[in-house]
């Protein structure tokens, strides 16, 4: 019952004009700048497109924005004091909460994903099609782990968060041991750019999701009951 | 143990806190807001003690959603949880708790029937206080009913509907506790009297040795004898002292409010006929022995608890300190090489153990 609580606030509060709004205007900087790419140079447009604007840009931010929509520049437990003091556990209420945002920022990063490579990529091509799912499903992957990552930043506020965001932009920019736990590296890994530790993609796989979960469970269970 | 119990608490201004508190009406007063505010949240398992434990039918209710589920409290500060309308944000909070109740019934309650369709961040301070005690006093089964300043919270209920709910579940065997600064809303709410003065929860029983009260006079007068025999009898005081060796022509009176310790002194003057030449106010929260003139400091917080191993009980469980009453922590006891009646200690209760102590509706 209190997870579904949780994810109630998550809902009500991304169904707001402002969340959507926001979504839009990220979708359609994609939408624009991928077809720019591919005008400019159809070689390597998806690549740019996805590591430039969308992924390496626009979908951190965006992420970052879902959060201080539903937190309102508040730490998790804050959202969830007014209704665990009625007889709900925290924990409960904050990982329904948390885990609505790893859903909502999946789908958004799917979202980008999808229409990065679409508008970047060439119709002709034969393996269009295949680069759309890739890129989907590489998107969701990234929006959920982001989650993770900011569901941590979320335990201090929205200045935890904008931290989080600072060492995935200086921290993740990298190949090395320090880029290994930030979503960007693994995500750029994952897309087919440069990897991490010279991991295969699976391993940049198997962190992002490792990073969803245990993001979402550390500052969930970091609450008492 | 059953009941809500404080075992050696200290949070913010709070100091190390021992009491239990049965079920029935217990009402405490004080004069810091932010300490009186922090035992409320500290009782509805908001806040979190820096030390010690709070327990509620022996859960710490911070860490149970059970014993949060059963209780109903008005905090200082409230505020609805996240929803896109009052309503649906008042809904949520009755499903949280198991309460069939209606929320537009609720709304109408706290006069707030036309903000339904608001956002719950559109409300004031005072209408989320509103708000919040109609929501509490329609709790269904509460263990605990903790509110802070329900006389204050801008609500369309008048402060005889409020009394009147306070009293249903006080009279149901809920433990009720009704908190607010100084005792003037309070005075006819029949019930257990504590004060939290200085950051010390101390009761309004001075039988236990303690001088606690927001109010402590030095009266000076030539007769101060006559003046301390018509003192002892009025139970609107918590204390009275006086030292004809330390200081002959002072008499030290406490209370928890001042309108009530002046007419206290002006009906001992009248009956006594001794006259009072000045009043002077005097800082002391707390003594534990010694005197409270000041031929031993009073100890505050570090100093042994008085009431031993077990905490002092409120409410309508027996109180552990019948009659007779403990001799140990009696304050200003004779000082050596002073005759023993030439110091005399006489909290007002402790005349008659057996009467009931602070309950003022009726007089």
């Amino acid at each position: 019952m209190s997870v579904v609580f949780g994810a109630l606030f998550t809902s009500d509060a991304l169904r707001r004009r402002t969340a959507w709004v926001l979504q839009v205007l990220a979708l359609a900087a994609v939408a624009v700048l991928g077809v720019v790419e591919r005008a400019r140079d159809a070689a390597y447009a998806i690549e740019r497109t996805l590591f430039g604007v969308a992924f390496g840009f626009l979908a951190p931010l965006l992420f970052l924005a879902l959060f201080e929509i539903v937190h309102r520049r508040e730490r998790t437990s804050a959202i969830v004091a007014p209704l665990a003091r009625h007889g709900q556990s925290r924990r409960a209420l904050a990982a329904g909460l948390l885990g609505g945002l790893a859903l909502a920022c999946a789908a958004a990063g799917g979202v980008l994903g999808f229409v990065a490579a679409l508008s970047s990529g060439s119709p002709a091509d034969a393996g269009s099609f295949r680069d759309l799912f890739a890129c989907t499903w590489g998107g969701a992957a990234i929006g959920a782990a982001y989650a993770g990552l900011y569901a941590v930043g979320s335990l201090a506020g929205r200045w935890g968060r904008v931290a989080a965001l600072a060492l995935d932009w200086v921290l993740g920019s990298g190949a090395g041991y320090f880029a290994l736990p930030f979503p960007r590296a693994n995500g750029r890994s994952l897309l087919g750019g440069e990897p991490v530790i010279d991991a295969p993609q699976l391993v940049a796989l198997a962190i992002l999701l490792g990073l969803t979960f245990a993001g979402v469970l550390l500052s969930a269970f970091r609450a008492p009951r | 143990m059953s009941g809500l119990t404080f075992d050696g608490v200290s949070a913010g201004p709070l100091l190390r806190i021992d009491a239990r508190i049965g079920p029935g009406l217990t009402v405490i007063s004080g004069d810091s807001p932010t300490a009186l505010a922090l035992l409320i949240g500290l009782m509805a398992g908001v806040e979190r003690p820096r030390l010690g434990q709070v327990r509620l039918e022996n859960a710490d209710p911070h860490r149970s959603p059970e014993e949060r589920r059963r209780t109903a409290a008005l905090l200082a500060r409230e505020a609805l949880p996240p929803a896109p309308t009052v309503l649906r944000a008042v809904e949520r909070v009755l499903a949280a708790r198991g309460d069939g109740g209606s929320a537009s019934r609720l709304l109408e309650a706290s006069g707030l029937g036309s903000s339904a369709r608001r956002r719950p961040s559109d409300l004031d301070p005072a209408e989320e206080r509103a708000l919040a005690l109609a929501v509490a006093l329609a709790h269904p089964a509460p263990r605990l009913l903790a509110l802070y300043e329900p006389f204050h919270a801008g609500t369309a209920m008048t402060s005889d509907a409020i009394r009147s709910e306070v009293r249903r579940h006080a009279a149901a065997g809920v433990i009720v506790v009704v908190a607010a600064l100084g005792v003037a809303p309070l005075r006819s709410l029949a019930a257990n009297r504590l004060d939290l003065h200085g950051g010390f929860l101390g009761a309004a029983r001075p039988e236990l040795g303690l001088f606690r009260g927001s109010v402590s006079l030095r009266v000076r007068t030539p007769e101060p004898k006559r003046l301390v025999k018509a003192l002892v009898d009025d139970t609107t005081l918590t204390g009275v002292h006086f030292d004809d060796i330390a200081a002959p022509g002072s008499v030290l009176v406490f209370g928890t409010d001042l309108e009530l310790v002046a007419e206290a002194l002006t009906r001992a003057a009248e009956a006594s006929g001794a006259p009072i030449e000045g009043i002077v106010p005097t800082t002391m929260p707390v003594v534990h022995g010694g005197s409270p003139y000041g031929a031993a400091p009073p100890t505050h917080g570090a100093a042994p608890s008085p009431y031993g191993a077990a905490p002092p009980t409120y409410g309508a469980a027996p109180p552990p300190y019948g009659s007779p009453p403990p001799a140990a922590p009696l304050p200003a006891g004779p000082a050596p090489g002073r005759a023993p009646d030439q110091s005399v200690s006489m909290p007002t209760a402790f005349a008659d153990p057996t009467r009931p102590s602070g309950g003022s509706e009726g007089r």
